[in-house]
């Protein structure tokens, strides 16, 4: 892992722990901050898009609809996608990583060659496949991120695992008669877990962008309110006329991305910090 | 040579691996593959020619073994849309990819080292935080989102660039789109190697014995930052792959990544699975290329075998 500036790289784990903070309100209380109704046409004129400012704060769409409202309730699908595909990356691959650095011998290598051969396709591209065989809707979108992503999770897990399996307090449980299970989830994992906490949260970063990059190619999650990669999907025939239609969508996945990719190098460095001292 | 050879194997078993992956999802996965293959309009009896044309009556393990052999000879399948051979339409859009591709990949090496190397010249940790901050920032944004940025701000307001196309000066643009990535990750890279590097005793010594700064920086200590980057150029190829997808997307680049989508669209299953069998034997021999060469450039790896 990269880390450079341990000191004030810390503090990386606030900031994006308070912009996070503010998604989640801007989340919750979408119903109450929203000034229009998302899903309705609300400009007075039909099929011309009004530019920021004024009535609409950050104008109008192409079917009359506040883009600041869409927006804003496009904060909770997008969130609720990137956590819960997380979610199921975490499990994947934590599963994964545990066996395979806990059990060693064939399962290790053959769960390893598994990652490799996933390893080798492009994700988008795997992704894409596996979309266009599912039927679309919310849950395959949220199970093809998952087998797409967890790669990353079970090789650092794995890494991480093998040095605890050598330490005395794992010796000491198996001496005092510990099953290969009981060793695993109630010795091993606890130890893991600031590391999986730093990969969840560079996970989650991954995820948005994954999501975005789905939606934006027609293949995200079909709900009728948009999630932010199909806004800029949607604008892509009129952003010459209304640029606003995909420049403020765009702000809004950077704002989530940047945010969890703070959290995540920002823990990195306290967990890097911690085991140094 | 021993290491090379198990190199080689090594890649051997991940490409069975890899055909054996996409065996899975293209017959495995869907309830009946004819259909798949044949698509929804097909109509009883070509379903039943398509069903024993793919040995679906056949067991799985000999399923496969006709899958492998078919690939072997190169035979990708049909696109159902258009009856074009696969393996024909993928490689005649693979010249554009690999242009837009490599451009992107020269520049984002080539930014990657100068600014990672000016950087660490000037050291500090308020610079290493700015290089992190700004390195995080750049690959926080959506790669879709960058292009039509760029579209829309340097080709359509500044008319700067042509707005679309395909050769010359138009690969500009898509090779900037690509390219922000993977330079925002190489100057952390070199910045991070470069800095442990210059604290090294031999650096030390090469400056007491009056070498000038620039060859000290650009020979002795860049030669041994830079090793580290030559695996990652490889690494990355699935990573720059995903892009590809969506740089050709917004720029209508008639690439492999823009035949995917569009057999996407198509709901071309024979299609959408060749191209993505093909790009995964593209990144296992892109990693293959760059281990061996990692061979070559840093001979101790050859002692340690692999």
């Amino acid at each position: 892992m990269l880390t450079v500036g341990h000191g004030k790289q810390r503090y990386l784990a606030v900031i994006g722990g308070a912009m996070i903070v503010v998604l989640v309100l801007i989340a919750i209380f979408a119903p109450w901050l929203a000034p229009f109704d998302p899903l309705k046409a609300v400009a007075d004129s039909f099929g011309d898009p009004f530019p920021p400012g004024g009535r609409y704060l950050l104008g109008t769409d192409e079917l009359g609809r506040d883009v600041l409202s869409r927006l804003l309730f496009g904060a909770r699908i997008s969130l609720f996608v990137a956590v819960v595909a997380t979610s199921l990356t975490l499990v994947i691959g934590v599963t994964i990583g545990v066996c395979s650095g806990f059990l060693g011998g064939w399962i290790d290598t053959l769960l390893m060659r598994c990652t490799d051969v996933v390893l080798s396709f492009p994700a988008l591209l795997l992704a894409i496949a596996l979309a266009a065989l599912f039927q679309p809707g919310l849950t395959s979108i949220l199970v093809v991120i998952a087998l797409v992503s967890w790669t990353g999770v079970a090789r650092t897990v794995r890494g991480e695992v093998l040095s605890l399996r050598e330490r005395d307090f794992v010796a000491a449980a198996r001496a005092l008669g510990g099953t290969p299970l009981r060793l695993m989830v109630r010795h091993v994992l606890p130890n893991v877990l600031p590391t999986i906490v730093v990969m969840g949260a560079l996970s989650t970063s991954n995820t948005v962008l994954l999501d975005a990059g789905l939606s934006y190619l027609g293949l995200g999650v079909p709900v009728p309110t948009p999630s932010w990669g199909r806004m800029i999907s949607d604008s892509q025939t009129y952003y010459r006329l209304a640029p606003w239609l995909m420049i403020c969508p765009g702000i809004a996945i950077v704002y989530a991305v940047v945010a969890f990719n703070f959290l995540g190098y920002g823990l990195l460095a306290i967990v890097s910090g911690r085991e140094r001292r | 040579m021993i290491a090379m050879l198990q190199r080689l194997a090594w890649s051997l078993v991940i490409l069975l691996g890899v055909t054996f992956l996409t065996f899975v999802i293209a017959y495995i996965v869907p309830s009946d593959p004819a259909r798949t293959v044949a698509g929804p309009k097909a109509d009883p009896e070509t379903l039943a020619t398509i069903r024993k044309e793919m040995g679906l009556d056949q067991p799985v393990p000999v399923q496969y073994a006709r899958y492998l052999e078919r690939l072997i000879h190169g035979d990708l399948g049909r696109s159902y849309l258009t009856r074009q051979n696969v393996t024909q339409a993928i490689l005649e859009r693979l010249p554009a990819t690999a242009y837009l591709a490599l451009t992107s990949l020269g520049a984002a090496a080539l930014i990657g080292i100068v600014v990672g190397c000016l950087t660490a010249v000037g050291q500090g940790s308020a610079m290493d935080l700015s290089v992190l901050v700004a390195s995080l920032i750049a690959l926080s944004l959506p790669v879709f989102w960058i292009g039509m940025m760029l579209l829309y701000f340097l080709a359509y307001r500044a008319r700067l660039f042509p707005l679309g196309g395909f050769g010359g000066v138009n690969v500009v643009l898509p090779a900037c789109t690509l390219a922000l990535g993977g330079a925002a990750y190489y100057t952390r890279l070199l910045h991070t190697n470069m800095r442990a590097v210059l604290d090294q005793d031999y650096i030390r010594a090469a400056h007491a014995r009056g070498l000038s700064p620039w060859r000290v920086y650009g020979k002795h200590a860049l030669r041994n930052a830079i090793i580290p980057l030559v695996t990652l150029l490889g690494l990355d190829f699935a990573g720059l792959m995903s892009g590809v997808v969506l740089t050709e997307t917004v720029f209508n680049w008639p690439g492999l990544g823009r035949l995917a989508v569009e057999a996407v669209f198509n709901q071309d299953i024979p299609m959408i699975m060749g191209t993505v069998l093909f790009s995964a034997v593209l990144v296992v021999g892109a990693n293959m290329v760059v281990d061996l060469l990692y061979l070559t450039i840093d001979p101790r790896i050859r002692y340690r075998g692999l």
